[in-house]
């Protein structure tokens, strides 16, 4: 396995206060992050990691703890809500309350051959398919 | 940069461990303690350990509280949140407003089953120790010898999730990554010290007395008590919005 998204996503300096954001996916299905201080407006789209297997959705813990917009299951599992259309109207009206910008808000779902390690199987949520970007290992 | 999703799909232990700790951070959005949270703490309505000690000697000689009493100090948060001229109040999106009003009520008035945690936020924390539990980005995450606990409970000896690390890996990666400054703002000592059910909305405590008992020796008594809802499934981060608890036997004596 390659190590070199390591650097975006795990700290190695002492208080490098830095959070990753995927902000694309190039033709190849690679993920283009960006690991910035702050949120920044630098793109117009910021994207969510979910992983499909045998055709459940499961939210791996990395991105629950890790993403700028974390601890999403909250929202999903706590407050039950249950579209990926519902997810991104509300944390963009809370952009908007907090930053006065929004972006387009799309949801990675990457279909594994295998179960995903240390992923939250969801209990009830779909991604529509206008939201849905599907990469295939 | 570029990244292999697959990468991110199958990680290792100790890769999670590290992202789960890098994600300790002091950006608003992020930091799970605000200084209203701070403000709100200061009133005596709020439980603390010492009050717990004495509702729990009450509940064992039959006194029961009802749902209402328990969370009125969180009534209190919800309408300072979700009422007039609140936070919410200033989205743009009417239907959101609503919705997110009342799914907010209806996340902690319905349920009938919490599990109480004190969080030491007056004493800093100086440095990792082994056998110490933390409440850090609203999970609780406790060190053992050769585990690290993801959303621990202590009352329960639960977690989500256990990792195989060794508890001088984790300080030596913790050591490398915080200074002691950041470290004792990001990490605070915390504990799950009971769990609160409700029957026919009357509460009864569950609690170990020993293990309750020896918090004393780490805890201050005026530490905080916060609730978070127990659910099926235990979730990963489960106090990043806690619900706060009342000082039931001061207010409903």
């Amino acid at each position: 396995m390659s190590q070199s998204f390591l650097p975006e996503i795990i700290r190695y300096d002492t208080d490098s206060f830095t959070t990753p954001n995927i902000y694309g996916v190039d033709q190849n299905g690679l993920l283009e992050i960006s690991c910035k201080q702050f949120r920044e407006k630098n793109k117009d789209t910021e994207l969510f990691f979910f992983v499909c297997f045998e055709n459940y959705l499961y939210f791996p813990i990395w991105f629950e703890f890790r993403s700028i917009n974390n601890n999403l299951l909250y929202l999903i599992e706590e407050y039950e809500i249950n579209t990926f259309s519902m997810l991104q109207k509300v944390l963009n009206s809370s952009l908007k309350k907090e930053e006065h910008w929004s972006v387009e808000m799309k949801a990675i779902i990457y279909h594994s051959k295998k179960c995903p390690t240390f992923s939250f199987p969801l209990t009830d949520f779909k991604i529509e398919p206008e939201f849905a970007i599907n990469i295939y290992e | 940069m570029l990244v292999d999703p697959k990468d991110l799909t199958y990680l290792s232990q100790f890769d999670l461990f590290k992202i789960i700790i890098s994600s300790a951070d002091r950006f608003p959005g992020l930091y799970r303690i605000s200084s209203s949270w701070e403000q709100s703490l200061a009133d005596r309505k709020f439980m603390k350990l010492i009050d717990f000690m004495e509702a729990l000697f009450h509940s064992e000689k039959g006194r029961q509280w009802t749902k209402k009493e328990w969370l009125q100090t969180h009534d209190d948060i919800f309408k300072s949140a979700f009422g007039k001229n609140s936070r919410n109040d200033q989205r743009e999106e009417n239907d959101i407003k609503e919705t997110l009003k009342e799914k907010n009520y209806n996340w902690y008035s319905r349920p009938n089953s919490f599990r109480l945690l004190t969080i030491d936020t007056l004493l800093p924390t100086l440095e990792l120790l082994e056998g110490q539990s933390y409440y850090m980005m609203g999970s609780i995450i406790r060190f053992d010898s050769n585990k690290v606990r993801i959303a621990y409970d202590y009352y329960a000896d639960q977690s989500y999730l256990d990792l195989d690390i060794s508890f001088s890996e984790s300080k030596k990666y913790i050591d490398q990554t915080f200074s002691k400054q950041a470290f004792g703002e990001l990490f605070l000592h915390a504990e799950v010290v009971g769990h609160l059910g409700f029957k026919d909305d009357l509460g009864s405590l569950l609690c170990t007395k020993n293990k309750f008992e020896s918090l004393f020796e780490t805890f201050l008594p005026t530490s905080h008590i916060f609730a978070s809802v127990i659910y099926p499934q235990k979730l990963p981060i489960e106090y990043a919005k806690p619900i706060g608890v009342s000082n039931v036997t001061k207010l409903f004596a």
